[in-house]
C-alpha cells in the first residue's frame, strides 16, 4: 500500500521535508467479551506535512476518533507506525506522554467535560505546560493570562471557573490550553462540533491565524463538513477502518471520485443545493466493523456495486490527483456512470 | 409588555410550498414566556407569532438563548416550574395558554409530540423498545397489552425500522443513534399526535443519519399530515427540509418567510450572516465570516432592534424599536426598518457579500 505524501499547496516547496506525522498500516483493535475483538482500523496508512490541516471524515464508526486517539497516545495500537517528528512512538508504553513532548496536544468537542469545573481558568491553560517546562515562578500564570488574550477572552476571565463561561469560551480556553506547551500538532476531535454555527466560523477563524501564526499542524475530526470545507487542505475518507480516499480538499470535496465520498457529501445540507434525487442518497448504516463485509466494505450500500466488489478488495490507488479505493473509480471520473445531474 | 404589534395575518399562512390553502394547525400570537417573579421578572420570549398549517413543517432557526426552545417548551407545556406564558396557542380549536396542568396531559402526547437531541439518552437503557413504545401507547389508550404491542410493530414500521416484530426486543444500546432517534419519533407519535416539535433532533448525528431523519420527517408531514416544528441552528438544513422559517434573535422573530426566499433573498442583516454560515461546496478552503460577538442574554435586550450591537448594518434610527413588518413583493416579514436596502441582492452569494 503506497502511502501518498500531502503537502500544503506552497509552503513545503522544498518537496524533501519531512512529514509531521506519518502513520504507516495502522491496525488498532478493541476487545469485545472474551474471544472476539473489532477491528476499529486496518491498515490505515498516511502522511501530515507539517503546516497543512487533515480532516479525516466518514460517519460514526468509521475509525476516525480510534487513529486521532492512537496518534496522541490515548488509545490502544495493535501493530503499525505512528511517527510524529520522526520519532515512531507506537511501541511506547508511554504512549500519551511520549506524544505530548513531541508536541501532540487535542482539542475535545465538550469543553465543559475537559476542563476541571473547579480550577480557575488560568490554571487549566497552564497544566499541560506545567508538565513539559521547567516551573516558572509564578506558575506559569502570565503566560496562561497571555494566552488567554490570544484566544479572543478577556483576562478578567482568567479567575474565573468553567461554569461562568459560554460553550463558545470554553472552546477558546481548551484551544488555549493546548496552546500553552508550544504544540507542533493540534488534534481538533469534533472541536467545534457542538458550537452554534455562527460561533464555530469564528473559532475556524481564530484556528486559522494561530496556524499561520505558529506554524501548526491540524489534525481534524470532524462530521461537520461545514467545518471540514472551510480550514481542511487535505481530506482522508474513512469506511469502517479503511480509507477509501484521500487527496487534496478541493479534490476529494469538490471532485469526489468514491462512491461513498459523493455520497457523504451530498448528504450535506449546502447553500443553492437541490434536493437530491432519492437514488443518489445513500441508504441503509454503516456496517458492523466486528464482521465488516468481504471485498470492498462499502458494497452493500453502494449502488454501483458489481460482483466483483463483493469478492475482491479494492486497494487505494493514484487516480485523478488523488488516490481512491474503487473497482468502478475510473468509470466514475470518466463519467461513464454516476454523472453529475 | 411590547410595543410590537404582531402583524401575521389571521388567516393561514402566506404560503405553504406549492399547496393550496391549508388547514392552520397550530397559532401562536404574541407569545410571551416570562421567568421568575416580583420584581425580577425575565423576559425570554418576546411576543412571538407563526401559523402552522396541517402538514407543514415549519422552521425555527437560531443561536442558543435566541429562545426557540422555550417556545417549543410553551407550546409542549412543559415550560420550567419559574417561567410562564402568556398570548395565545391554539391548536385546532383549542386554546393552551392558562389551561391546567391536568388538562394539558391530554394534549402532550395525544395531540403534541417532542422530540429532541441525543436519541440515545433520552430512552431508558435497561428496558427494551417493546416495553418503552407500549408505555407510551397505553399511557393515552386503553389498549391490552396484546393491542399495545401491535400499535408498537405498526410505529416502529411507520418510522422506517426494519423487521419491526425482532426490533422490539432490542434495548437501546444495540441500535445506532439514527435508530433511537426513529424509535423516539414512534413514541412522540404513539398517542396519535399532529404536531410533532423536533429540537435540534439530529445535531448529534453523522450527516448521512441525519439525512435519513430529514427524509422520515418529510414522509411523516407529506403522507400522514403530520405538522412539524423543527428547531435548529443550522439554516442550511432547515431550508433543505422546510416549507417555511422564522428566525429567533434574542427572543423574537426577526425574519419570516418561505425557505427559499429567505435563504436566497434573506432581508435581515442577521438572517444574511447566518446564510453565510451555510456550508458552499463552490469555497473549498475559504474561511466564512461568523457572526462577531453574541446575542444580548434575556434581561440585557436593547430598547431597540435587538442585533444592534453585532449588525455591520447599523446607523441611526436603529435604536428605536423595530416592528415586525411586511416585505413588499415578498410573502415574508422582517423585522428591520432598512429592509428594502437589503433586499436589493438577488440571491444569497450576493447578500452574503454586501453583508461582509
Amino acid at each position: 500500500m503506497g502511502v501518498m505524501p500531502l503537502s500544503p499547496d506552497s509552503s513545503s516547496a522544498s518537496g524533501s521535508a519531512a512529514p509531521l506525522l506519518r502513520i504507516e498500516n495502522l491496525a488498532v483493535a478493541y476487545k469485545i467479551g472474551l474471544r472476539r475483538s473489532l477491528r476499529a482500523v486496518s491498515g490505515v496508512s498516511l502522511e501530515v506535512a507539517r503546516g497543512s490541516t487533515l480532516a479525516l471524515i466518514g460517519e460514526s464508526g468509521s475509525g476516525k476518533s480510534t487513529i486521532a486517539r492512537a496518534v496522541c497516545g490515548l488509545g490502544p495500537i495493535e501493530r503499525g507506525v505512528v511517527s510524529i517528528a520522526g520519532t515512531d512512538i507506537a511501541q511506547r508504553k508511554d504512549r500519551a506522554a511520549a506524544a505530548g513532548s513531541l508536541g501532540v496536544q487535542i482539542v475535545f468537542q465538550d469543553p465543559i467535560s475537559a476542563l476541571n469545573p473547579r480550577w480557575p481558568i488560568w490554571r487549566s491553560i497552564a497544566e499541560p505546560r506545567l508538565r513539559l517546562f521547567p516551573p516558572a515562578p509564578d506558575g506559569h500564570r502570565a503566560l496562561a493570562v497571555e494566552l488567554l488574550e490570544r484566544v479572543g477572552l478577556d483576562r478578567s476571565m482568567a479567575d474565573r471557573v468553567p461554569s461562568q463561561l459560554s460553550g463558545g469560551q470554553r472552546q477558546r480556553v481548551t484551544i488555549a490550553r493546548a496552546l500553552s506547551p508550544e504544540p507542533k500538532l493540534i488534534i481538533l476531535d469534533e472541536a467545534v462540533s457542538a458550537l452554534d454555527v455562527s460561533v464555530r466560523n469564528e473559532i475556524l477563524a481564530l484556528l486559522d491565524e494561530l496556524k499561520r501564526e505558529r506554524g501548526l499542524t491540524y489534525l481534524l475530526i470532524s462530521h461537520d463538513m461545514g467545518a471540514v470545507i472551510q480550514i481542511a487542505s487535505e481530506v482522508a475518507v474513512l469506511y469502517l477502518g479503511k480509507l477509501v480516499e484521500v487527496g487534496r480538499a478541493v479534490e476529494v470535496i469538490g471532485r469526489p471520485l468514491h462512491p461513498y465520498t459523493r455520497a457523504l457529501i451530498r448528504a450535506v445540507p449546502v447553500l443553492n443545493a437541490v434536493a437530491s434525487e432519492p437514488a443518489r442518497r445513500l441508504s441503509g448504516e454503516i456496517g458492523d466493523p466486528a464482521n465488516p463485509p468481504p471485498g470492498c466494505r462499502f458494497h452493500p450500500r453502494c449502488r454501483f456495486a458489481i460482483p466483483r466488489c463483493s469478492e475482491e478488495e479494492p486497494f487505494l490507488r493514484e487516480l485523478n490527483d488523488r488516490q481512491v479505493a474503487c473497482h468502478r473509480a475510473d468509470e466514475i471520473a470518466k463519467q461513464e456512470i454516476d454523472a453529475p445531474a | 409588555m411590547t410595543e410590537t404589534t404582531p402583524s401575521v395575518p389571521d388567516d393561514a399562512p402566506a404560503s405553504v410550498a406549492g399547496a393550496a390553502e391549508r388547514k392552520t394547525l397550530l397559532t401562536v400570537r404574541d407569545l410571551q414566556v416570562t421567568a421568575g417573579n416580583g420584581n425580577s421578572q425575565l423576559t425570554l420570549v418576546d411576543g412571538v407569532s407563526f401559523d402552522i398549517a396541517e402538514g407543514e413543517i415549519f422552521g425555527l432557526v437560531g443561536e442558543s438563548g435566541s429562545g426557540k426552545t422555550m417556545t417549543a417548551l410553551a407550546l409542549i407545556g412543559l415550560l420550567p416550574a419559574v417561567a410562564r406564558a402568556s398570548g395565545i396557542i391554539r391548536l385546532g380549536e383549542r386554546e393552551l395558554i392558562g389551561i391546567s396542568e391536568k388538562e394539558f396531559r391530554a394534549v402532550r402526547g395525544r395531540e403534541i409530540g417532542m422530540i429532541f437531541q441525543e436519541p440515545v439518552s433520552a430512552l431508558n437503557p435497561v428496558f427494551s423498545l417493546e416495553a418503552q413504545i407500549k408505555a407510551a401507547v397505553r399511557a393515552h389508550s386503553d389498549m391490552t397489552d396484546r393491542q399495545a404491542r401491535d400499535r408498537a410493530v405498526e410505529l416502529l414500521g411507520m418510522v422506517g425500522i426494519p423487521d419491526p416484530v425482532q426490533r422490539l426486543s432490542f434495548y437501546p444500546h444495540q441500535l445506532s443513534g439514527g435508530m433511537c432517534q426513529r424509535v423516539m419519533i414512534a413514541m412522540a407519535l404513539a398517542g396519535g399526535a399532529r404536531l410533532l416539535i423536533a429540537d435540534e433532533p439530529t445535531t448529534a448525528l453523522d450527516v448521512t443519519i441525519q439525512d435519513e431523519i430529514v427524509r422520515l420527517i418529510e414522509d411523516l408531514a407529506s403522507r400522514a399530515k403530520i405538522s412539524v416544528l423543527f428547531i435548529s441552528h443550522d439554516l442550511g438544513l432547515v431550508s433543505r427540509l422546510c416549507h417555511r422559517i422564522a428566525v429567533a434573535y434574542a427572543g423574537e422573530i426577526v425574519e419570516i418567510g418561505d425557505a427559499k426566499t429567505l435563504l436566497h433573498t434573506p432581508r435581515h442583516p442577521y438572517t444574511q450572516g447566518l446564510v453565510r454560515c451555510v456550508p458552499d461546496l463552490e469555497s473549498i478552503g475559504v474561511l466564512q465570516r461568523g457572526i462577531p460577538g453574541h446575542p444580548p442574554l434575556p434581561g440585557n435586550w436593547p430598547p431597540g432592534c435587538r442585533f444592534i450591537a453585532r449588525c455591520p448594518k447599523s446607523r441611526a434610527g436603529c435604536e428605536q424599536r423595530q416592528a415586525l413588518q411586511h416585505v413588499p413583493h415578498a410573502t415574508g416579514e422582517v423585522r428591520c426598518w432598512r429592509a428594502h436596502e437589503h433586499a436589493r441582492s438577488t440571491n444569497a452569494a450576493d447578500g452574503a457579500r454586501a453583508w461582509a
